[in-house]
């Protein structure tokens, strides 16, 4: 399809869009831009990946190079201070549902989702990238090391703490059997 | 009391054993409650954060998208009044050229008569040099000043001498030169108006040292170009009230070269006392 799309072929160039334009929202999410910020932005993103697509020597890195394009696009809007948006990062992430869950199931869910929503926002950035591409946007490790241009070990530390952080916020909702620790789900570093 | 392990020591811990990465850790965690049990903790974590939905986007961004692409054509296209002006300006370019490249009739005409004339004489047979005193008298026939070329191809010799009326009406000098097999005919004659041409010969030409007949024409300027006549090259310069036709079997720069030499270098009777003319590469034998 990238092959296509390379070609000049509009419609695999959508089908490309179609598949991936949710993650790049939640990246851009992710950087702290506001909805329609992070929809302006996602476009833009797209625009210049159409018109750059010839320079995309390895299909297989598109979404890698989407990603640079998207981190480009978000510094450059925020260097030079046009932000038209707000950019209060206020997650508004639709709550999984299930209609066969019951009332205290969904509340229990929604508050376990806002937990999760509310620690990755807490995150610095450096961690907080990597945390949203690996476990929401489902990428690899390498992927987001030449997504953000740093280097695999890095990627795995800035994951890795990003990680512990989340858990530490989760630990009230989580629970992984008193029994082991014998001391409930306090965690201690 | 705690064993020491950080939690972001163990977080990282289990993202290598995800990535297949081994951890010198793993002998201390297998022993390890503590560990196990926030392992446990930080593995629920990873479940529940990749079960947590991502936002949805807005439902308009193709659109927005296609109507940004279209935009960016249109800016980038031409308004119809600056394709006419660039048309324009590129016709005239052109017409430009093509009256550099297509030469004026005159000469397009003279070249083709001399490129006959020099054919028509082939072949010549092996001959001996022209004589200073056959030149001497040959010059003297003729209304004005013959030059030979400053410049000439090592081994080339005068041999022949001519003159005829051109169908301009106007007396026309005929040297010819021979190399072994190859020949090269020089032609000229009087101008009445200003050389033209494309490329300027190198100037300079001034009476040199005593005994020489100082008809260089002091600091004439050389104009000329090459002529093509059924594919052959011929060679017009022009200047210091001559016009030159240089046209045989040398490769088109070196005709150039020397009928350019006519035009503007001096009246050389002995090349080897010139000393440091660089254009002069031999004293054509005779």
């Amino acid at each position: 399809m990238i092959v296509r799309a390379r070609a000049g072929d509009t419609d695999a160039f959508e089908r490309l869009f179609q598949e991936t334009h949710a993650r790049l929202y939640n990246f851009l999410r992710s950087l702290g831009h506001g909805r329609d910020e992070a929809a302006d932005l996602t476009q833009e993103a797209y625009v210049r990946a159409w018109e750059r697509i010839q320079q995309l020597n390895n299909p297989s890195s598109f979404i890698s190079w989407l990603h640079q394009i998207a981190r480009n696009l978000s510094r450059d809007r925020i260097k030079s201070g046009e932000r038209r948006y707000e950019t209060a990062l206020d997650p508004e992430w639709t709550e999984p549902t299930s209609e066969d869950r019951g009332p205290e199931e969904v509340a229990e869910g929604r508050a376990i989702t806002q937990a999760i929503q509310a620690g990755i926002i807490s995150l610095p950035e450096a961690q907080r990238l990597p945390v949203v591409m690996h476990h929401l946007e489902g990428m690899e490790v390498r992927e987001i090391a030449r997504a953000l241009n740093i280097s695999y070990g890095t990627v795995l530390s800035r994951l890795a703490r990003g990680r512990a952080a989340l858990a530490r916020k989760l630990a009230p909702f989580v629970d992984v059997g008193s029994s082991k620790s014998g001391e409930g789900n306090v965690v201690r570093d | 009391m705690s064993c020491g392990i950080s939690l972001e020591r163990l977080s990282e811990y289990l993202l290598r054993a995800e990535q297949g990465t081994p951890d010198r850790l793993s002998g201390h965690v297998a022993g390890c409650k503590e560990c196990m049990s926030r392992l446990d903790l930080l593995q629920e974590t990873a479940r529940l954060t990749n079960s947590a939905e991502m936002e949805q986007p807005p439902d308009d961004l193709w659109s927005g998208i296609q109507g940004r692409l279209a935009s960016r054509s249109r800016r980038r296209s031409l308004p119809l009044r600056r394709v006419w002006t660039l048309a324009a300006a590129t016709a005239v370019v052109l017409l430009v050229v093509a009256l550099q490249i297509v030469r004026t009739p005159t000469e397009q005409l003279e070249a083709a008569q001399y490129l006959e004339r020099h054919s028509a004489l082939l072949p010549v047979e092996a001959a001996t040099a022209v004589s200073p005193d056959e030149f001497a008298g040959f010059s003297s026939d003729l209304s004005f000043n013959i030059r030979r070329p400053a410049y000439l191809p090592t081994g080339w010799k005068l041999v022949k001498l001519d003159r005829f009326t051109c169908r301009q009406g106007q007396p026309v000098a005929h040297l010819m030169y021979q190399n072994g097999q190859q020949t090269l005919s020089v032609f000229q004659k009087p101008d009445g108006g200003q050389g033209r041409g494309s490329w300027r010969g190198r100037g300079g030409g001034r009476g040199m040292g005593p005994g020489r007949q100082g008809r260089g024409g002091g600091g004439g300027m050389g104009f000329g170009r090459l002529v093509r006549v059924q594919g052959q090259a011929v060679a017009y310069a022009a200047g210091n009230g001559i016009r030159v036709f240089a046209a045989g079997d040398l490769p088109a720069d070196q005709l150039q070269k020397v009928a350019e030499s006519v035009v503007t270098g001096v009246q050389i009777e002995d090349v080897s006392e010139i000393g440091g003319m660089q254009t002069v590469v031999n004293r054509p034998e005779h």
